[in-house]
């Protein structure tokens, strides 16, 4: 062969090849569900990075997996999710003003517009990392600098919050979903920086959702020492996923373990397990603790506005003295529905009623009003031929 | 034969790579001249507006949003299943809304394969808490057709579609109630019946709608239309009032005694619907300000202001309402208190005064009302000020009154 042909024919080659990967690569982030194999891009977080066909996984693995790409794909549909990933800037910009989308159509309470606006949001970070806040203007509205703000203050928490403070928007204050974005944040890295995150910031109360997997509730829970919304969401999610060693805490009395340690916790393990298996575990609990903390636990309990849990604890309790002190306690919950109280015998009713009268009196520091305990005998339903006795009970003042 | 296949290999790599390179840099190229560049962002916006719609109307019509919508059909059952379950178990999903939507997800997927079977598991998961999350779920998969049978089952498991801070019981009375009403006054009597019996309010109802010609008189007059009219949530006010102004009006209104809730009379569609107002929407609203007005017991600041909250977030319906009062002082009132409530949004406030017909009235307005946080923009505020023709002296009283809280 010539070298010119040989020219010719490597020449000829080199362009099939070219031709062929360049197709390759054009198609590779297309949707390639079914075919069996694993396909990773770790470019953008709205493209779908991994994708595994369904045949070739366990189901606890599919799971997992669904997780993961839910998490990182940002709630909207693959179709649109790709569109996004190719938008100029200025299509970017104009989509996350005015989505297009009717606010009122929702999954279940979500609107769709919110879930477009965070895709475009998260796809302007990361193309233009934290400049991508200095396209804020007085004209962008405050929904939209939020979003932004919030995707830049999942990484860069100190910059988002010193950058909205310095624009003067918002007169200093940072505003609630920026501040749940840093908190969650601290919460998925460490208890110590939480504990620094939440001591060095006056913010508002916000609750945290997720942890770090390692993260270390003891130290979280002895250092920040009592009540707060977040140290309520750490005994709820510690609850969730540990009621073992929540119960340990909680009898060894960790940070003071408050009546609302106890709630949260029962209300974590209620969300998983039941009602009824988590007023089970808490009642186990109850001859293992302070009297003080038995009846501040029972009064937080009996402020919850879960009628299924105030039923399911109530009758889980053991003592006559508990249901009791539990009972006097939901008459002050004028929120959450207690009708099955009502069909408790009237010797239950009657001792919850005079229960009630010892702590009102005790809380008011004076004798009680006559009317008013007619009106908790009429909420009980408490018989007319049995009052006599409770009324008696009165001091010779009250009226 | 090697060095072919070597220059083969190396230019499929070559290829792959530039593709995947030009491909990531390719939406901000600054070689193309703005006006070309300009002509393709205009066609691109065409399209992405179009992919928008057809996204939102795929939505619309499945009931649902999902974005895994296209996958499902490869799940089996059984798959599921054990994905519900590991999810229903890890406390970063249940507890956080937002990833509890995942949840909800799977079990619509479920649903849709095979109603029974997943209903049939919901009843046994032991969480109270997510039996209520997904019976949402249960009332958007359950067929049209099947609305009356969906309302007996809600009703058979009311607490499960009520509680924990949710009312999830919207779609499936709706169903149900569609249904009823294609049998006549006497089917959606019994409906109502069957729902106050299980404890199910049909207040919560997404939107019914209703034919032609429906006998709404009949049903007011049934005990359960009676029952619904006095706890003041009559669930069928505002399809009545577009049928039948006065005689709705008159019955929900005017033969009641006590105070009325304005709310009734727009409740044809949800609350938090933000779409645009229709033109029958915005004249009704007048319509009835003008009716409150007529009437001595009526026309009070608490029921008109109330009112106003069945509009919120619609600013032409809240100006014609508003100027639908005769009496100044009643109108003044409402006008405030619309603006107190649409305070945190200052585009709102904008929006509602510019619908309002006198320009002074609303520099007035801004001027004189107690206890709104105006956030918006100084500058937008001024230039809004200054087209309505407040002089340079008002404008800048009213922007130190907002000093705090506007933006500079």
């Amino acid at each position: 062969m010539t070298p010119w042909r040989k020219f010719w024919m490597l020449s000829v080659i080199s362009l099939l090849g070219l031709g062929l990967g360049w197709a390759l690569g054009s198609n590779s982030d297309h949707d390639e569900r079914g075919e069996g194999k694993i396909v990773t891009s770790a470019r953008s977080p709205t493209r779908t990075s991994t994708r595994i066909h369904s045949n070739s996984a366990s189901s606890p693995h599919r799971y997992a997996e669904l997780l993961r790409r839910y998490r990182d794909r940002g709630n909207v549909s693959p179709e649109l999710a790709r569109y996004i990933a190719k938008c100029s800037g200025d299509q970017l910009e104009a989509l996350i003003i005015n989505p297009g989308v009717d606010e009122g159509l929702s999954f279940a309470g979500y609107p769709l517009a919110a879930q477009v606006r965070e895709t475009v949001a998260a796809e302007m970070f990361r193309r233009r990392g934290l400049a991508c806040l200095d396209w804020i203007t007085d004209s962008i509205s405050d929904a939209v600098a939020i979003t932004l703000a919030r995707e830049v203050a999942k990484t860069n928490p100190d910059f988002a919050i010193q950058k909205l403070k310095g624009m003067g928007r918002y007169v200093g204050i940072v505003p609630n979903m920026i501040q749940s974005a840093v908190i969650n944040r601290a919460a998925m890295r460490s208890a110590p920086e939480l504990i620094e995150l939440l001591k060095d910031n006056k913010f508002s109360v916000q609750a945290v959702t997720n942890f770090a997997p390692d993260f270390n509730f003891t130290e979280y829970i002895n250092d920040m020492n009592g009540a707060g919304k977040v140290t309520n969401s750490a005994w709820k999610f510690l609850a969730a996923k540990d009621p073992d060693q929540t119960r340990s805490l909680l009898i060894e009395g960790l940070g003071g373990s408050s009546g609302n340690g106890f709630s949260a916790a029962v209300e974590g393990m209620a969300i998983i397990n039941g009602e009824t298996e988590a007023a089970k575990w808490y009642v186990s609990m109850l001859d293992e603790i302070p009297e003080t903390t038995r009846k501040e636990s029972l009064r937080m309990l009996a402020l919850s506005d879960a009628s299924p849990r105030l039923e399911a604890v109530f009758n889980g309790l053991q003592s006559e003295q508990d249901r009791a002190e539990f009972g006097a306690n939901l008459l002050n919950n004028y929120r959450t529905k207690t009708e099955w109280l009502l069909d408790e015998s009237v010797e239950v009713r009657g001792k919850i009623i005079e229960h009630w009268m010892k702590n009102t009196m005790a809380r008011t520091k004076g004798p009680l009003n006559a009317k008013e305990l007619i009106n908790t005998m009429d909420k009980l339903n408490f018989p007319e031929e049995s009052r006599e006795k409770l009324l008696s009970l009165l001091p010779p003042t009250s009226n | 034969m090697r060095i072919p296949l070597g220059c083969f290999l190396a230019a499929i790599l070559i290829g792959f790579l530039g593709s995947r390179f030009f491909k990531d840099t390719s939406p901000v190229d600054d070689s193309v001249s703005p006006e070309r560049r300009e002509r393709k962002a205009n066609r691109d916006r065409r399209t992405l507006q179009q992919q928008m719609e057809d996204s939102v109307a795929q939505a619309r019509l499945a009931g649902k949003f999902d974005p895994f919508s296209g996958e499902w059909a490869d799940w089996t059952e059984e798959e599921l299943k054990s994905a519900l379950e590991e999810g229903l178990k890890d406390p970063a999903v249940v507890l956080d809304g937002k990833e509890q939507r995942l949840v909800r997800m799977l079990f619509r997927a479920w649903c849709d394969k095979n109603l029974e079977n997943a209903i049939a598991w919901w009843e046994t998961t032991p969480s109270e808490f997510m039996q209520v999350r997904l019976s949402g779920v249960i009332g958007a998969a359950w067929p049209e057709d099947r609305g009356m049978e969906g309302l007996e089952f809600a009703c058979a498991h009311s607490e499960q579609f009520f509680g924990y801070g949710s009312v999830a019981s919207g779609q499936i009375m709706q169903k149900g109630l569609q249904q009823a009403v294609a049998g006549g006054v006497n089917e959606v009597a019994s409906a109502l019946k069957m729902l106050r019996e299980s404890g199910l309010d049909s207040r919560y109802t997404m939107p019914v709608k209703f034919p032609d010609g429906f006998d709404f008189v009949a049903l007011a007059d049934t005990d359960e239309g009676r029952r619904v009219i006095e706890s003041e949530s009559c669930f069928f006010g505002g399809e009545w009032m577009k049928q039948d102004r006065e005689a709705a009006f008159q019955s929900l209104v005017l033969d009641r005694s006590s105070f009325m809730k304005v709310f009734q009379l727009f409740n044809d569609r949800p609350l938090q619907n933000y779409g645009d107002t229709t033109t029958e929407e915005v004249e009704r609203a007048g319509w009835v300000a003008q009716k409150l007005s007529k009437n001595s017991i009526l026309s009070t600041p608490g029921v008109a202001s109330n009112g106003a909250l069945s509009m919120k977030g619609r600013p032409s319906m809240l100006a014609a309402y508003t100027e639908g009062f005769e009496d100044t002082v009643v109108r003044t009132i409402v006008a405030e208190d619309i603006l107190r409530n649409s305070s945190s949004s200052g585009e709102m406030v904008i929006s509602y005064l510019n619908q309002l017909k006198d320009p002074e009235w609303r520099i007035s307005l801004l001027e004189n009302t107690d206890s709104i946080v105006l956030t918006m923009s100084e500058k937008q505020l001024r230039e809004n000020l200054s087209n309505w023709g407040a002089s340079t002296e008002k404008i800048e009283t009213i922007i130190k009154r907002y000093a705090l809280t506007l933006r500079p």
